[in-house]
């Protein structure tokens, strides 16, 4: 079956807010946006490249969608899932126009998304989107994290794991960068 | 002498509470280091909870490693304000002063002063830049609950110097503060 492989940019202290820009995502006042810039490495892209290679499907959160919308749908050549299908959960869109090949899914989001897992298709990815990962880690639909841990403590900002939620991992690919960044992959262990 | 934290952590930065996580995924591995760690290691240093945590536990344990031994036996210094006494075998209070208090400590020859759990130690130290290293042992679990080792407000730039994976899926990470 196609997996749900969540990708994201955290910090030692577990932040995953505004890990590429400034503007990003300032909510709650985070003022450190951009974190990742100076400890880029070209392997970092490489990794993107072979979980990009497995899917065929992007999954994201409202905020993340836009975000994502508002810089590649003007920059078609530019897109790095121009290929991929969009899903956007939110309760307060109304459409999915703002980003192509895009479908909003609303009302039950879990047993749409539980759907999206049983349909043919490659690997189904996920960034940022940090509400909606809360809720998809709480209800086990997370089957792999690939994460980029970053040598930085931030002190604050929208973390990635949910209070309340204890989860088995098992740990199947640990490699440090040049540039101190660490790629840990992890499954979770489902008895 | 250098500051060394050392630290048993969940994938969701939890400190608190290692017995009830961490056993799982232990590894004849994980120990030598932690006897090497201790061996190589002059002086504790440790916040209050942490210290009282240790004084009641370890000075009835023996094993053949001498762990337990070398726990009992080397001078510990406990970080509190409120801790009328330090009873456990060679222990010192250090109630004011602190940060003054602990540099004079690492101004003495020796190797490793080593902080082992202490969040709020920890944090007090960050702020006054006097950790030299931080061996983070991550652990494969998110707990969801308990206390975090880095606490909201606290902020750090890192070095990573070493990186090493454990059968069980346990990873050292050890990193150094960026002084630029």
């Amino acid at each position: 079956m196609r997996k749900i492989i969540v990708h994201e940019f955290i910090s030692l202290d577990g932040v995953i807010q505004a890990p590429g820009g400034v503007d990003e995502d300032t909510e709650g006042g985070f003022a450190h946006g951009g974190w990742t810039q100076p400890y880029w490495h070209d392997e970092i892209g490489a990794h993107f490249g072979q979980i990009f290679a497995d899917a065929d499907t992007l999954l994201l959160g409202r905020k993340t969608w836009e975000g994502h919308g508002a810089a590649f749908e003007p920059n078609p050549a530019e897109d790095p899932f121009a290929g991929f299908k969009k899903y956007v959960v939110s309760n307060s869109l109304k459409s999915a126009d703002a980003w192509r090949n895009s479908t909003l899914i609303s009302g039950d989001a879990i047993e749409e998304i539980r759907k999206l897992t049983s349909q043919p298709g490659k690997n189904i990815i996920m960034d940022g989107s940090s509400v909606l990962i809360n809720t998809l880690i709480e209800n086990d639909l997370v089957d792999e994290l690939a994460l980029h841990v970053y040598p930085l403590v931030l002190g604050g900002g929208k973390r990635l794991f949910p209070n309340g939620k204890r989860v088995n991992l098992k740990l199947i690919e640990s490699a440090a960068l040049p540039t101190g960044v660490l790629y840990q992959r992890y499954e979770p262990v489902r008895e | 002498m250098r500051i060394v934290v050392t630290e048993f952590m969940t994938l969701d930065g939890v400190m608190e509470a290692p017995n009830e996580w961490s056993f799982l995924y232990w590894t004849d591995e994980i120990a030598k280091f932690k006897l090497d760690e201790l061996m190589t290691t002059d002086v504790q240093l440790l916040g209050r909870v942490t210290y009282e945590g240790f004084a009641s536990a370890w000075p009835e344990r023996t094993d053949e490693a001498g762990f337990a031994d070398r726990m009992n036996s080397m001078p510990k210094y406990v970080v509190s304000k409120t801790l009328k006494n330090a009873d456990w075998n060679n222990s010192t209070i250090i109630n004011k002063n602190v940060a003054e208090e602990i540099s004079k400590l690492k101004e003495q020859t020796g190797s490793d002063i080593l902080v082992a759990g202490s969040a709020t130690l920890v944090r007090f130290l960050m702020e006054n830049d006097l950790v030299d290293e931080f061996r983070l042992l991550t652990y494969p679990i998110v707990v969801g609950k308990g206390k975090r080792l880095f606490s909201d407000g606290q902020a750090a730039s890192l070095k990573l110097i070493d990186t090493k994976t454990y059968d069980s899926g346990v990873t050292l990470l050890r990193y150094e503060p960026d002084r630029k």
